[in-house]
C-alpha cells in the first residue's frame, strides 16, 4: 500500500518536472541562440513577464487560447527586437538595457493589471489552460510514459527544439555563422556577412521562444496572470547556460535540475514536510549559486558575448 | 573657394553639462510617455500629475518627505555607483538594502542600550549586513569565479525568503500579529529628528555626507584612483599594481555596505518596522538613480532627490487620483529607457568642416 503510494508520488514528481521544465527549456533554449551571437541579454525575465501578460489579456479579450499564444509570441518578439535596436544598432550598453527591459517589464504589468482588476470588479477572469495531449501508444508505457507522453504539446515541442537547436548550430552554415558572431564577429564581416542582420535573428528567434515560454506559463502551466509570475525564471535561465556551458545538450539537463527542485518543492507542500516552505521556495536560487560553485567549465563561453561590435 | 561641410563624430566625453542636458530632456520624454500612458489607462494625466507635484512639492512638509524618500535612495544610488565604476555588474543593491536593515534588526532584538550608543550601533549593524552580503558575491567571483551577476540576482531571491521565514515563523513577529511585518523598532534604536515637529531625520544628514564622502573618495584619493583605473581597464590596472581579486572584494563589500545602510536608513528612520513591501524597490530605483546620474556621487544625489519627490509625489497621487503606486516604478523605468536613448544622441557631436577646394 505504502510502496504504491510512495510510487505513486514519484511519478506525479517526475511529470510535473517535465511539465514545469516546458517555458524553462523554451526560454534557456532561446537565450542560448541570443548569447551564442554575443549579445548578453539579461531581459529575458521582462520579456517573458511581458509575453504572459500579453498572452493572458488576449486570450481574456478575445476568448481564443490560440490568438492568446500567438499575442504572446509577438511580445516576446517585440520585446527582444527592441534590445536588438538598442544594443545591435544603437550600441546602447546590453547589460543596463537588459535591466533596463526588466524594470519596465516589471512595473508596467504591475500598473496594467491593476488598472485593469478595477475594470473587471476585482475578480480576475481565468482562462481554460490547454489541455494535455496523450501520445497514442506510447502514452500507455508504464510509468515513463505517464511522465513524458502524457504532456502538453508545448512539452513535446520545447524538448524537441534542443535537438533543433543543436542541430541549427552545429550541423548548418547559418549556425556556425551564429557561433562564429559570439567568438569572432569581424570574421563575418570581412567575408561581407551582415553582423547585425544576424543578431537581430538571434533575438528574434530568441524572443519567439521567451513569449511562447510566458505563454505557455499563463495558457498551460496555470489559467490565469499574477503580477511577477515569471519569478526569476528569466534568470535561472541565464544561470542554466552558464551551468550547461552554452551547449544545448547539458542545458537540457541543467533545466531538469531546476524544473526538478521545483517540482519537489510541490510535492513537499503538498505532503506537508516539515521544512520552512520558504527554503524550499528558495531552493532553485541556492541551487543556481551552489551549481555555479561546483560548475568551472567555461570553454564555451562565446568570447566576444556582452561586446557591441564597432567596425573600425 | 570654400565649401563648408557637417560632419558627425563621436565625442570622448560627454562632460557635465551635456549629462545633465541629456537627464532633463529624458526626463521631459518620460513624462510625455507616461502621460499618453494615463491617458490610454483612462486618468487625466494634468490632473495626475498636478497631484504628483503638489504631493512632492505643493507644502514644506511634503518637500520633506521628498528629501526622506530620496535618503534611501541616496545609499543604493553609490551602491550601485562604486560598483558600475569598477565595471563590476552587481545587481545586489536590492538583496544588500534587506540584509542590512535585517541584521540592524537582529541586534534590537537582544541589545536595549540607551540610545547614544544603540543608534551607532544599528547604523554599523546595517553596514555589516549590507557590507556581508556583498563580500559573499566578491568572495564567490573570487573564489568560485561566481558570475556577479548571477550571484547578486539570486541572492536578492534568497534574502526576501529568508525575511518572509523570520516572519511567518514568528521568530520576528508577535504572535496576534496579522501583516507581515516585525514588532515595532524600540524608540532608543531609531534615528532620531533633526529638530522637533520634523520627520527629517539623522538618515538625510547621513545620507548628504555619504554623498560627499564618496565623491572624495571616487575622485581625489589613491583608491579611487585604482577603482577607476580598474574599471577603464582591469588588465592595464593590474601592471599597475591593482589586484583584480581583493579589487572585487573590496568593491562589492563597499558597495554592500552602502546599500545596507540605505536598509538602515529607511526602517529605521521612516518605517521602524521590517516589512517586504516597506522595503521592496529601493534597489532597483537607486540602481537607475545611479545610472542617470552618470555614476557620479554629486549628480546621484540630485537624482535621488528627484525620485525621492516622485516616490512622495506618487503616494499623494494615488491618494487623490486613484492611480496604482505601480505607476511610479514605471515612470522610473521610462526615465532610465529614454535616458539610455538620449545618451546615444549625447555621445555624437556636429562639427562644421571648412575644405579648400
Amino acid at each position: 500500500m505504502s510502496e504504491l503510494f510512495t510510487q505513486a508520488i514519484l511519478i506525479a514528481m517526475f511529470a510535473a518536472t517535465v511539465r514545469i521544465a516546458a517555458p524553462l527549456l523554451l526560454v534557456s533554449i532561446g537565450e542560448l541562440v541570443v548569447q551564442r551571437a554575443g549579445i548578453w541579454f539579461l531581459g529575458v525575465e521582462g520579456s517573458m513577464l511581458m509575453a504572459a501578460f500579453a498572452a493572458y489579456f488576449i486570450s481574456v479579450a478575445s476568448d481564443s487560447l490560440s490568438i492568446g499564444l500567438f499575442a504572446g509570441i509577438g511580445m516576446g518578439i517585440t520585446v527582444h527586437l527592441s534590445m536588438a535596436v538598442a544594443t545591435v544598432t544603437l550600441k546602447i550598453n546590453q547589460f543596463i538595457t537588459g535591466l533596463g527591459i526588466n524594470l519596465l517589464a516589471s512595473g508596467l504589468t504591475l500598473l496594467l493589471y491593476r488598472e485593469s482588476l478595477k475594470r473587471f470588479n476585482g475578480e480576475v477572469p481565468t482562462v481554460i489552460p490547454f489541455e494535455t495531449v496523450a501520445l497514442p501508444g506510447i502514452s500507455q508505457i508504464p510509468i515513463l510514459g505517464e511522465i513524458f507522453f502524457d504532456q502538453h504539446i508545448f512539452t513535446y515541442l520545447a524538448f524537441a527544439m534542443v535537438g533543433v537547436v543543436w542541430a541549427f548550430l552545429y550541423r548548418t552554415r547559418y549556425g556556425l555563422e551564429i557561433r562564429a558572431l559570439g567568438e569572432n564577429p569581424k570574421a563575418l564581416d570581412i567575408k561581407g556577412l551582415s553582423v547585425s542582420g544576424r543578431q537581430y535573428a538571434a533575438l528574434a528567434f530568441g524572443g519567439t521562444m521567451a513569449g511562447l515560454a510566458g505563454a505557455v506559463l499563463v495558457l498551460a502551466l496555470t489559467d490565469r496572470f499574477v503580477p511577477n509570475m515569471t519569478n526569476g525564471r528569466g534568470w535561472l535561465a541565464i544561470v542554466i547556460i552558464i551551468a550547461g556551458n552554452w551547449k544545448p545538450l547539458p542545458i537540457l539537463v541543467a533545466v531538469l535540475v531546476f524544473a526538478f527542485l521545483e517540482a519537489f518543492q510541490l510535492q513537499a507542500q503538498g505532503i506537508g514536510l516539515d521544512i520552512p516552505y520558504q527554503l524550499l521556495l528558495a531552493l532553485p536560487y541556492i541551487g543556481a549559486i551552489v551549481a555555479m560553485i561546483g560548475l568551472q567549465l567555461r570553454s564555451e563561453q562565446p568570447a566576444h558575448l556582452g561586446v557591441p561590435y564597432h567596425r573600425e | 573657394m570654400t565649401i563648408s561641410d557637417y560632419r558627425i563624430e563621436k565625442r570622448t566625453d560627454v562632460g557635465a553639462i551635456g549629462l545633465f542636458m541629456q537627464a532633463l530632456i529624458a526626463i521631459t520624454l518620460a513624462f510625455v510617455a507616461s502621460g499618453l500612458l494615463l491617458t490610454i489607462l483612462g486618468f487625466d494625466p494634468v490632473a495626475a500629475f498636478d497631484a504628483l507635484h503638489k504631493g512632492a512639492f505643493g507644502t514644506w512638509r511634503n518637500a520633506q518627505g521628498s528629501l526622506i524618500h530620496a535618503a534611501p535612495l541616496a545609499f543604493t544610488g553609490v551602491a550601485a555607483a562604486v560598483a558600475f565604476r569598477a565595471r563590476i555588474w552587481s545587481i545586489g543593491q536590492e538583496g544588500q538594502f534587506f540584509a542590512g536593515a535585517m541584521m540592524a534588526y537582529f541586534f534590537t532584538t537582544f541589545l536595549n542600550l540607551p540610545a547614544l550608543i544603540m543608534v551607532p550601533l544599528v547604523i554599523l549593524a546595517g553596514a555589516l549586513g549590507g557590507g556581508l552580503m556583498g563580500g559573499l558575491s566578491g568572495t564567490l567571483k573570487t573564489r568560485f569565479n561566481v558570475n556577479v551577476v548571477v550571484s547578486t540576482v539570486m541572492l536578492n531571491y534568497i534574502i526576501v525568503y529568508l525575511l518572509s521565514y523570520l516572519l511567518t515563523s514568528r521568530i520576528w513577529m508577535a504572535p496576534g500579529e496579522y501583516y507581515l511585518q516585525t514588532d515595532r523598532i524600540p524608540k532608543n534604536a531609531r534615528l532620531p529628528d533633526l529638530w522637533p515637529e520634523t520627520d527629517l531625520h539623522l538618515g538625510v544628514v547621513l545620507a548628504v555626507l555619504t554623498i560627499i564622502g564618496l565623491h572624495f573618495l571616487i575622485n581625489h584619493t589613491t583608491f579611487g584612483f585604482s577603482l577607476r583605473a580598474f574599471g577603464d581597464n582591469a588588465v592595464a590596472a593590474h601592471f599597475k599594481g591593482v589586484a583584480p581579486k581583493r579589487m572585487t572584494l573590496i568593491v562589492l563589500t563597499l558597495s554592500g555596505a552602502l546599500a545596507g545602510l540605505g536598509g538602515v536608513v529607511q526602517s529605521f528612520g521612516v518605517d521602524f518596522r521590517l516589512s517586504q513591501t516597506f522595503l521592496y524597490g529601493h534597489g532597483s530605483a537607486g540602481l537607475i538613480v545611479a545610472v542617470i546620474a552618470g555614476l557620479r556621487p554629486l549628480s546621484i544625489g540630485l537624482v535621488a532627490f528627484l525620485f525621492g519627490a516622485l516616490a512622495k509625489g506618487g503616494l499623494f497621487m494615488q491618494v487623490m487620483a486613484d492611480i496604482s503606486s505601480a505607476m511610479i516604478s514605471t515612470m522610473q523605468a521610462i526615465i532610465l529607457m529614454f535616458f539610455l536613448v538620449t545618451s546615444v544622441l549625447f555621445q555624437y557631436r556636429l562639427r562644421r568642416i571648412s575644405q579648400d577646394v
